[in-house]
């Protein structure tokens, strides 16, 4: 029986493994591009956007291009644990195939 | 479920997201409508052989005419994905173009050497019609839907054209086409449908990125 714990909770939910899989396909995405590709309401994705931030995952910066927005990219924290929820992944695959 | 289904759906849902966050435009509108004007220029061009010159456009000019527009476009669409990719902080050549690129490529590499070999401008026409089809469906696993409709049309016009040019296009009582016809077929082509393309990617707002469209809400994190 493969242990459920090893994957980390906190990406483990739907939406914020959708964020941390965009976030770690290409840096640097600003709000509204992250809002328009996942399709979700601005405070589902500010609520965990928020919770990424807090555990050190998610890094963001603001800028004013043409108008203010934020942008935001994994930290190599964020990277790190994105990678290894993929091992654990991967190994539940193995597991069950050898 | 088993786990190991559990665990390759939630890798495959990745994999999707991660190939949606990485699609690549290769050609852009504004590249489009320049290449798309400039096939009608070089209609204009075989007109005016033909009507003003009083001697249609021989295969020689008619290939420089069409690799001049070739050089031209090509030219225009780097300095569009240069201000692209500034405009997104990126480098030009990021790991989309550097793909886009290999993919193109292996149609861009026949159809030159095709057009050292072949001399009829009718051939030439079709080949580049057809090759330039292949190539950008070359690019369809990162290319946006839009694109992917330019190709696939592209290269069943390619296709078509290739079955039936001897009845529809061929005058009477000669062996080829003139470069005028052959230049009316790229101008309809490279020109009408890279007109129509770009059309569609501004009507769509395809080109806009999120951030342009909507405001962002306050506060974030």
């Amino acid at each position: 029986m493969f242990d459920f714990d090893r994957l980390d909770k906190l990406i483990h939910e739907k939406g914020r493994l959708a964020i941390m899989t965009l976030l770690a396909a290409r840096s640097g995405w600003p709000f509204q591009d992250l809002k328009a590709e996942l399709k979700m309401s601005d405070g589902n994705l500010i609520s965990h956007l928020r919770a990424l931030h807090q555990a050190g995952y998610v890094a963001y910066r603001k800028e004013i291009l043409t108008r203010p927005q934020t942008r935001y990219e994994l930290t190599e924290k964020g990277r790190k644990a994105f990678q290894n929820y993929l091992h654990v992944l991967e190994e539940m695959v193995r597991s069950t195939k050898t | 479920m088993t786990e190991s289904e559990y665990a390759q759906n939630q890798l495959r849902a990745i994999r999707s997201l991660m190939e949606r966050a990485t699609v690549y435009r290769s050609i852009s509108a504004p590249t489009a409508l320049v290449g798309g004007l400039l096939s009608f220029g070089g209609f204009g061009m075989a007109y005016f052989a033909k009507h003003n010159r009083n001697y249609p456009l021989t295969p020689g000019e008619f290939l420089v005419v069409w690799l001049v527009i070739l050089a031209l476009t090509s030219l225009a669409n780097l300095i569009f994905l240069w201000r692209g990719a500034v405009h997104r902080r990126e480098p030009l050549f990021s790991s989309g173009m550097k793909c886009a690129l290999l993919s193109l490529a292996p149609a861009f590499i026949i159809a030159a050497v095709l057009t050292c070999m072949i001399h009829r401008p009718i051939q030439l026409g079709i080949l580049w019609i057809t090759l330039y089809g292949l190539a950008l469906l070359a690019t369809q696993h990162f290319a946006p839907r839009s694109l992917i409709v330019l190709g696939v049309t592209f290269f069943f016009t390619g296709c078509i054209l290739m079955a039936t040019w001897k009845h529809f296009f061929m005058p009477p009582g000669q062996l080829d086409p003139s470069a005028l016809v052959v230049s009316g077929i790229l101008a309809a082509t490279f020109g009408g449908f890279h007109l129509a393309y770009a059309a569609a990617v501004w009507a769509l707002g395809e080109d806009r990125p999120a951030h342009n469209r909507d405001r962002e809400p306050q506060p974030h994190v």
